[in-house]
């Protein structure tokens, strides 16, 4: 509907879009492939999108982690973050395309329905814990992807390498998942005198905990490493995605203090 | 990397692996037992007070059931112990969370049989999926959990440097769980409805679903000596609202300084631009002095509240702008020019009635608003005679009762006055009758037709002050008028308003002079914000001002897309209470509590939790005790750090362990 009002309104996130939309273009021809082109330019998004969310910080006074629109353009910056970091690590280089690829699928999807203004933050979100416990969990979605990515990968090409890598990926994201449901929990009793409520929202998070704690320990047990392990991997994934999109569809999710409005 | 080495899989040489249907088996009937337990069987406790013969027979029930689980503790504990066993109750769990965010929690019975059947709800409420974390089968599965986390550290003796991260992680799980029962078993939450000044010694308990119970006493006082709330400072913004499909939803919000520039709105290539902004809009009143004949007597008041000026224009013999109020509710002040007569003077001063008034705005943007005063009863027609309202009643406190579907007033006071008007769209040919509210213009209430649309403005009557102040024109003298009788005569220049308490601060009567009105603003806080736009749609470019107060958005000729000035106000950014605990009179403790930043006292803690926005001495706290929240907090950074010990502490001891080697 108002994809034209939301660049027009939001042109900063118009160009971060764009410079997705370039990475992914050029992470495809194989000439440009072998050049690392898509590379460079998901660099530049990165660049770019902290210079963004740096500006919409001091601007609006406040983190800017609020609304969904908010976070729509803030877990790009992770996202292209924890790709570089695993392509500096490991070379995994084909991780470029699907980074952009969702980079730019998040951020078209924030064009659509932008934030008519940058509402004011409400007292319960004014705390130091504010920061942390958005930032780790974005980091920790931002890698579940990368491992999503990798699990997939390994699928199709059958490959017990990225089998590892994904491994490894995914086990970040939960050491990082684990902190950031733990900040939560800590926060919340600060907040509303209750570390845990089975908050739809709290529940879901605790879902896709569990979820990958149910890879850990499924991995260990004859017949589940391999393929079936990747599989597990891509599916749990779904949960990250539930968790951070998906919650106010849930009947339970329209009380929820939690969820984006 | 991998931690274990795989002995949760049949740990000795010729034992069979536990397998994972077996697993999924017997924790359903292990939940099953408990569901049955806890919902068919209520009366279990009793068999304590029962009779020596069912006492007996429990007590042999009991021992046949510890024998059983000893000659099977090996085997128990090899299940309990099994990665099939971890599996099968964490996805149990898993499935579990997730069924509780599909269907509702806590709720009444009627949400269930509305949102899915009577069948079906009855089916989810015998096996406690209405609040399934409570249920015994729920928390038994966390209480397995814990027991199995125990037996596996126990067993794979965990306590090894290499297992450290193993013993962290699982035994986190378990101080967790331990630390949540002793807080749900041992704790307490509770509420405090607190005044300014006022204390409590008790808090109230809550309950399922947020309901308040029987008080608790605290074991000490809590006193709330102050409470404020900060706001977010105000702003007024342009507001965008186009066409979403068959709604309109906000599409842009801009403050005025952005505006400067045209701005597009529409999808008609329509535009607009601020010319200018108004945050604190008044009219300001000039009297120019005139040439004779090219003007009107006008006396000017000034007024002066502390650092704010007013002026006043009254013009002789005009009504309606012959006369001002001095001050709220105090004396008004009439001009005349000629001396008037005694019988004059004592018609002097006036009630002014009740007024009703009813404006039809039509649907080409631009279009004049017709405007015309009424009476219950009366028939009026607007529009060019295209319209026809029928005025049939008004209530001065309107209040609906849903049940008998009445409309009753609850008091006299104008408090939310309401017109029931029955109009006619003459060429339409269509009918209808519909509540107008004076306090709610954009709300409709009725049946029929939407209609024209249609505002109530309601004036109340003004009683006559006690006094009134007659200022002669053409003798420059004040009359002070007390019922109808003139009690002092004063030289316009000897009178002092101030002796009266009234903030008057200069009188002056122009002869001849012209009174000019140009929009002004009293200040720069955004408090009665009005903007002049130009709106450009097409080519046809026209001047509107839009005033906040009046809410009412000037609407493009598409009919769906409007632009609005909003003032935004009234939003909180903090609330602080401070809160002082006594004890015996002395005060023991203090703090300004603020939402995320609790009080904490003899290991009871203090939120800022509710206010309420229509009486600003009250504050809501909400009181918890949690004798559990050390252990929570402390299996937290276990979880945590056993999951780094595990993937990355524990690979490099063991690398550099074989470099060493």
């Amino acid at each position: 509907m108002g994809f034209d009002v939301g660049v027009a309104a939001h042109p900063a996130v118009a160009v971060l879009a764009a410079l997705h939309a370039g990475a992914l273009a050029a992470s495809l021809p194989p000439a440009l492939r072998r050049r690392r082109v898509g590379n460079w330019i998901l660099g530049a998004a990165l660049a770019f999108n902290a210079a963004l969310i740096t500006w919409n910080w001091v601007s609006a006074g406040r983190p800017p982690f609020k609304t969904l629109f908010e976070t729509l353009v803030f877990y790009p910056l992770c996202v292209s973050a924890v790709t570089l970091v695993l392509i500096r690590l490991h070379g995994l280089h084909v991780l470029t395309p699907f980074s952009a690829a969702v980079c730019l699928g998040g951020l078209g999807y924030a064009l659509c329905r932008p934030d008519t203004e940058v509402v004011n933050l409400p007292p319960a979100l004014q705390s130091g814990w504010f920061v942390p416990h958005v930032v780790t969990y974005f980091v920790s979605y931002a890698t579940l992807f990368a491992s999503a990515v990798l699990a997939l990968i390994a699928l199709v090409r059958r490959s017990e390498a990225f089998e590892g890598h994904a491994h490894g990926a995914a086990v970040f994201g939960i050491a990082t998942l684990t902190a950031g449901l733990v900040m939560g929990g800590i926060w919340g009793k600060y907040a509303w005198g209750d570390y845990w409520s089975w908050d739809p929202k709290e529940n879901w998070a605790l879902v896709t905990w569990l979820a990958y704690l149910l890879y850990l320990h499924l991995r260990l047990m004859d017949g589940w490493q391999g393929r079936r392990a990747m599989v597990l991997l891509v599916v749990a994934f779904g949960a990250v995605v539930f968790t951070y999109l998906g919650v106010h569809l849930l009947p339970t999710g329209k009380e929820s203090l939690h969820v984006y409005q | 990397m991998d931690t274990m080495d795989r002995s949760g899989q049949g740990e000795g040489c010729g034992e069979r692996p536990v397998r994972l249907s077996t697993c999924f088996v017997l924790l359903g009937l292990f939940c099953g037992l408990l569901l049955v337990a806890e919902r068919f069987l209520p009366g279990i406790p009793s068999v304590v007070a029962a009779s020596w013969g069912k006492q007996v027979l429990a007590a042999l029930a009991a021992a046949a059931v510890a024998t059983l689980l000893w000659e099977v503790r090996r085997a128990s504990a090899r299940m309990l112990t099994s990665l099939s066993f971890s599996v099968a109750l964490l996805a149990l769990l898993l499935l579990a969370t997730a069924a509780g965010t599909v269907i509702l929690q806590q709720a009444a019975r009627e949400a269930y049989v509305q949102r899915h059947g009577a069948a079906l709800a009855s089916v989810l409420l015998a096996f406690g999926m209405d609040d399934l974390f409570h249920t015994a089968w729920f928390t038994g599965l966390l209480a397995l959990l814990a027991a199995s986390l125990v037996l596996t550290v126990i067993e794979r003796r965990a306590w090894r440097l290499p297992l450290w991260g193993n013993l962290l992680g699982h035994l986190g799980v378990v101080v967790i769980l331990a630390g949540g029962w002793v807080g749900a078993r041992y704790g307490f939450r509770g509420f405090i409805d607190l005044h300014k000044g006022q204390s409590v010694r008790e808090a109230r308990r809550i309950g399922q679903q947020g309901v308040l119970g029987e008080g608790v006493p605290l074991g000490f006082t809590v006193l709330l000596e102050d409470f404020e709330v900060d706001h977010y400072k105000p702003e007024a913004r342009f507001c965008v609202y186009e066409p979403d499909g068959e709604k309109t939803r906000l599409v842009r919000s801009l403050e005025p300084k952005e505006a400067g520039a045209w701005q597009s709105i529409g999808p008609g290539g329509a535009k607009f631009r601020l010319l200018n902004a108004y945050p604190d809009f008044f009219m300001e009143t000039e009297v120019l002095d005139a040439p004779s004949g090219q003007g009107a007597p006008v006396l000017e008041i000034e007024f002066k509240q502390g650092d704010r000026t007013a002026r006043s224009a009254l013009l002789a013999g005009v009504p309606g702008r012959d006369a001002v109020a001095l001050s709220p509710g105090g004396p008004s002040a009439r001009f005349v020019w000629d001396v008037p007569s005694d019988a004059e003077v004592a018609r002097f001063p006036e009630t002014v009635p009740e007024t009703h008034g009813v404006s039809l705005l039509r649907e080409e943007p631009g279009s004049p608003v017709e405007e015309a005063a009424v009476r219950p009863g009366q028939v009026l027609r607007m529009s060019d005679g295209g319209c026809e309202i029928e005025i049939l009643d008004f209530l001065p406190d309107f209040i609906y009762d849903a049940g008998t579907r009445t409309a009753s007033t609850r008091s006299k006071e104008p408090r939310n006055p309401a017109l029931l008007v029955r109009f006619r769209d003459l060429k339409a040919g269509e009918e209808g009758t519909r509540w107008l509210f004076a306090k709610m213009p954009d709300f409709g209430h009725g049946g029929g037709a939407q209609g024209p649309r249609l505002v109530y403005r309601h004036e109340p009557a003004r009683r006559p002050a006690e006094r009134e102040i007659l200022v002669l024109g053409s003798t420059g003298e004040i009359w002070e008028l007390a019922r109808g009788k003139v009690a002092r005569r004063t030289p316009l220049g000897q009178w002092q308003a101030a002796c009266y308490g009234l903030p008057v601060s200069g009188m002056k009567v122009h002869p001849c002079a012209e009174v000019r009105q140009s929009p002004s603003t009293r200040s720069q806080d955004w408090k009665n914000p009005v903007a002049d736009i130009l709106l450009d749609e097409g080519g046809k470019v026209r001047e509107i001002r839009l005033e906040a107060a009046h809410e009412r958005p000037v609407g493009l000729s598409d009919g769906k897309t409007f632009l609005a000035f909003e003032l935004r106000t009234d939003e909180p950014k903090a609330f602080r209470s401070r809160l002082a605990i006594l004890e015996g009179g002395k005060k023991v403790a203090g703090k300004t509590v603020v939402v995320n930043d609790p009080l904490s006292y003899k290991g009871t803690l203090f939120y800022q939790a509710d206010f309420r926005k229509e009486d600003p001495t009250y504050s809501g706290i909400q009181v918890v005790r949690d004798p559990g929240l050390p252990a929570v907090f402390l299996g937290f950074g276990m979880i945590t750090l056993g999951v780094v010990f595990i993937y990355y502490i524990r690979p490099w001891i063991l690398g550099r362990q074989n470099r060493g080697v």
